[in-house]
């Protein structure tokens, strides 16, 4: 197996930037999505700095453990966290090839996200709260339903690569990008809603309340303080930009480098962030405008999603072939 | 010439071995049971011998034949290890090696058990598996098939004092002659046309003779169905799984995990050597493909929802193994469908990953039943609801169990999401088929897999978080304590079993491509096998790839880089608290998730799979009890009706039987009459 064209040192330089932009980038992104609802509810915001303001608040407290609890309940916030911030050097997002991208597919990917969730879910259930309990059966639930649909619409994307790939999916798409395919507005439609189920945000789950009967992320989160709760925040955080990046990348992969030059790194990484600001702003405006659903309508919404991804798919051999 | 054995001797020396461990250890343990321990550390060490053996099958491509004297006359025992044995030999001695150890520390803490009938059934299994794997005549065969079924059913009625149990193994023993006669019949079938060359006689039903055998389209496929649904019956094929989910949990844990873990692959072995090996790929069809494909992802899907449903640890786990045969059948199915139809690559790498999968299944299940034994022991009780906070007290097999949860829901870097990626990378080959009907059926396939697979993912969360997460729901939990060391080192032993399944999936594949050859003549690219062992490369050049050993190490790298970060920022003490309890002082046990609630969601949404019977108690009640049942709705619309039948026609028999002796004598005169007629006709 070739590690691509790249030199080892370039190669190291690129991984590194994309998992320090990543993983310092996240709490920046929550932040701008933050300010976006606040300026449409017609709030005046916290800025853009105020999810690093907690996360370092956070970092400065004692941990409060809850009695009862076993090891896992600590180990779990830094499982969690490793198993996003590794995906951040699979998914190319300052060049087209990045070189650990191998490692991992896009079926790896989704395996990753699980195993992160199936641990939060272990963690939420170590403390023995009803809160927790509720929690951790709720992500897992909504987790079975986005699962098989984000499959889908990886597969989608992967129909013109016959790769599930990133670099190769991405390198498919952008040969072809002079071209018009309808199966990716199906896949992009159903990759919003997924978006939403996988994050935790509105209609979905509320990422702002704390009443006892709708929250799902934050009942996961309850027992945790301190360090621990902020490797939890900053681990979701992560999770959201991962998804934006995927997203890019699959659907508005236009201006990814190919090279790696100083001047194309730098537009790339201009025009990347000009994406995410415009994605964080839309998912602002949706939240907006929409009210959480009941918790038993959400697999008609997954359901939906998982449809519209399957259509892509077909359509894909009915009219792109 | 050298003076080591071959592999073939080696297995039989296994195989005699474990014969004879079986009725010497019977005896000697009648005398003392202190030899218990020593007397399973020898049939382990068989296990290992038998797994080296498979495995030295599985490194160069040997063939090896023996005949032995006796059997049927003009039909003496032949014994046969080619690459497809080698490989369930690998299975059957690396998983059982792990569970006899095990049970060298188990069985001590179980004191009603009838320790030497049970070591004698446990030796015999085994050899009667081995047998089956080894026996190349249908006669051999069968007589190692029906000893193993007769054997695995005394190992289910060990507690036979239980009226549940009795029936669990009588609906067992009756499934299992339902599909011997299945089998008999697709060996009748493919022995029943003379080969050429051959003297005519019972050396027709040598497996070489029956290899040759030209059967028609026709023919073939009865054979095929025979097989499928007999080998099925074995392996939990719906409908014929009910015995499936009632017989494995009641048995003791270690049988469980042999009867789960080991057993239901020899079924799978059948079907392959039957479809693959005696019928041979040419006498297959494409379209038989579809079903079995459909099937296989049905069972996964409908398997693991009942999974989810269920209180008892090894009955949830008993589900989950219907779930992951389906998993290995959708695996077949594809390769037929994609063999057949001109695909070799896509096909060949199907069936290695439904093959890839059986040994995962061995090793992860087979771990998974043994930590379900530990936790029953633990808390006193086969019911989850009474379990909770085990991770605190057995922190050694809770994590060795929690391995087997992240292996088994198909998590990156376990081993079973190495096969169910590898299934999911051939069934991505859709594209390459004709006719819309063939590709919607492959990814209708994909997509149960992916669901079903999603599904495990919450079914074990439910396993694991309501059994060691969280606080005791029982006194019995709360004095529970970890596990003795023999426990430890066989659970330990499986768990390595399925790491080196997980990191090394090339080196695996080298030795399934030598089975896939020796099934169906083609091979896996050669790149995928020469990219070296951290890369992961089935469809090259431009296919997916996945190095699960490099994935393990960037997470090991991560890891230190989170729990660095708050020494960086701040402080990193720790202080106890009560948990939060919406302002109330009062915590008790039974505000955690019941097993019941935990499945609440999948009952609400996938209502159509199950028979629920609900009691919502009225306001007038004066002792208002809320009551829900979940059926599998195969019982009332399948079992019932049918046993119903039974002993319908049974009654209407029965009338004949009237007590006076005239009628009987009427009837002897009429028979009598009636056989002279025939006679002279005749």
């Amino acid at each position: 197996m070739d590690v691509s064209p790249l030199s080892l040192r370039s190669g190291f330089f690129l991984e590194g930037a994309q998992l320090l932009l990543a993983i310092i980038g996240a709490p920046l992104l929550a932040g701008w999505i933050g300010l976006c609802r606040a300026l449409l509810s017609n709030r005046s915001p916290a800025g853009i700095l105020q999810p690093w303001r907690d996360l370092l608040r956070l970092f400065r407290k004692e941990t409060l453990l809850p009695e009862g609890t076993s090891f896992l309940f600590r180990a779990v916030p830094y499982l969690v966290f490793a198993a996003l911030a590794s995906s951040t050097l699979f998914i190319p997002f300052l060049g087209t090839d990045p070189p650990l991208a191998p490692v991992a597919d896009a079926v790896v990917l989704v395996g990753l996200f699980s195993l992160a969730r199936m641990m939060m879910a272990f963690g939420a259930m170590d403390a023995g709260t009803p809160f927790g309990d509720l929690g951790g059966r709720r992500e897992m639930m909504v987790g079975f339903l986005a699962e098989p649909a984000t499959l889908m619409i990886l597969f989608t994307a992967s129909l013109w690569s016959h790769s599930t790939s990133l670099p190769a999916i991405i390198h498919s798409l952008l040969d072809a990008s002079d071209k018009f395919h309808p199966s990716l507005l199906f896949a992009l439609l159903a990759f919003i809603l997924v978006f939403l189920a996988e994050n935790g945000r509105l209609p979905i789950d509320n990422p702002a309340t704390h009443l006892e009967l709708t929250m799902i992320h934050e009942a996961m989160i309850l027992e945790y303080s301190g360090p621990l709760l902020a490797m939890m925040e900053w681990a979701s955080q992560l999770k959201l930009i991962l998804y934006l990046l995927i997203g890019a990348d699959f659907f508005f992969p236009a201006g990814l480098p190919k090279v790696l030059s100083a001047g194309a790194l730098a537009g790339g990484l201009l025009l990347l962030s000009l994406k995410l600001l415009v994605a964080g702003g839309t998912l602002a405006v949706i939240e907006t405008l929409l009210a959480k659903l009941r918790i038993f309508r959400v697999p008609e919404f997954t359901a939906l999603a998982y449809l519209l991804a399957t259509m892509g798919f077909l359509i894909h051999f009915v009219l792109e072939v | 010439m050298t003076l080591l054995p071959d592999p073939l001797e080696t297995s039989l020396l296994v195989l005699m071995f474990w014969g004879m461990m079986a009725v010497l250890g019977f005896f000697i343990l009648r005398i003392s049971r202190t030899f218990l321990s020593p007397l399973l550390f020898l049939l382990a060490a068989g296990g290992v011998t038998l797994a080296s053996s498979g495995l030295s099958g599985l490194t160069s491509p040997a063939d090896l034949h023996r005949v032995v004297p006796g059997g049927l006359p003009g039909l003496p025992f032949h014994f046969r290890q080619d690459p497809l044995s080698s490989f369930f030999l690998l299975l059957l001695g690396g998983a059982a090696t792990g569970i006899l150890i095990f049970s060298a520390g188990y069985l001590r803490s179980l004191p009603t058990l009838r320790i030497p009938s049970f070591f004698l059934r446990t030796a015999l299994f085994l050899a009667s598996m081995e047998g089956v794997l080894l026996a190349d005549d249908a006669y051999l065969f069968m007589v190692f098939w029906e000893t193993m079924a007769l054997v695995s059913y005394a190992l289910v009625v060990t507690e036979s004092n239980r009226e549940e149990v009795r029936n669990a193994g009588y609906l067992y023993l009756l499934m299992a002659h339902f599909g011997s006669l299945l089998i008999l019949a697709a060996f009748f079938f493919l022995a029943s046309r003379e080969p050429p060359g051959l003297a005519p006689g019972l050396s027709a039903f040598t497996f070489e003779a029956m290899g040759k055998s030209n059967p028609t389209g026709g023919v073939a496929l009865l054979i095929f169905v025979c097989a499928l649904l007999g080998f099925g019956a074995k392996a939990g094929l719906i409908p014929l799984h009910v015995w499936l989910p009632e017989a494995h949990p009641v048995a003791p844990s270690p049988a469980s995990a042999l009867l789960s873990g080991i057993m239901l692959k020899t079924a799978v072995y059948g079907l392959l050597r039957v479809s693959f090996g005696l019928l041979g790929p040419g006498h297959l069809n494409y379209s038989w493909g579809v079903p079995v494909l459909l099937a296989g992802g049905f069972m996964a899907l409908f398997g693991i929802l009942h999974a989810l449903l269920q209180s008892d640890p090894k009955k949830l786990l008993a589900y989950s193994s219907i779930e992951n045969i389906g998993i290995i059948f959708l695996g077949i199915g594809l390769a037929i469908l994609y063999i057949r139809s001109g695909h070799p690559v896509a096909g060949e790498l199907a069936l290695g990953a439904s093959l890839y999968h059986a040994i995962n299944h061995a090793f992860f299940k087979s771990l998974l039943f043994l930590g379900a034994g530990t936790m029953i022991h633990a808390s006193g009780t086969n019911d989850l609801n009474t379990m909770g906070g085990l991770l605190r007290r057995m922190p050694f097999s809770g994590v060795l169990v929690l391995g087997g949860i992240l292996c088994i829901s198909g998590l990156p870097p376990g081993n079973g999401f190495v096969s169910e990626w590898l299934l999911l990378q051939a069934s991505l080959q859709a594209g390459t088929l004709s006719g819309t009907l063939l590709r919607s059926a492959v990814l209708l396939g994909a997509a149960l897999l992916v669901l079903a697979s999603a599904l495990a993912a919450m079914g074990f969360v439910k396993f694991y978080g309501i059994g060691y997460l969280g606080i005791p729901r029982s006194e019995g939990a709360q004095k529970a304590h970890e596990v003795s060391i023999p426990e430890r080192i066989g659970m330990a032993w499986l768990m390595a079993g399925c790491l080196l399944l997980a990191l090394l999936p090339v080196q695996m594949l080298k030795g399934i491509d030598i089975v896939l050859h020796s099934l169906t003549g083609t091979s896996l690219p050669t790149a995928t096998l020469s990219s070296g062992w951290l890369w992961l490369l089935p469809l090259p050049p431009q296919g997916a790839s996945y190095s699960p050993a490099l994935l393990l190490g960037l997470l090991g790298l991560l890891l230190p880089l989170g729990g660095f970060l708050p020494r960086v920022f701040g402080r990193s003490s720790f202080r106890k608290t009560p948990v939060w309890g919406c302002g109330y002082e009062i915590r008790t046990p039974r505000m955690q998730d019941s097993s019941g609630s935990f499945g609440q969601p999948i009952r609400h949404f996938f209502a159509n799979f199950f028979l629920m019977k609900r009691h919502l108690p009225d306001p007038s009640e004066k002792d208002p009890v809320f009551e829900l049942t979940v059926e599998d709705p195969h019982w009332a619309f399948l079992y019932r009706p049918a046993f119903r039948l039974f002993q319908g026609l049974a009654a209407l028999a029965e009338r004949v039987r009237t007590g006076r002796i005239s009628v009987y004598l009427v009837y002897s005169f009429g028979t009598l009459i009636l056989l002279l007629t025939v006679f002279r006709w005749m």
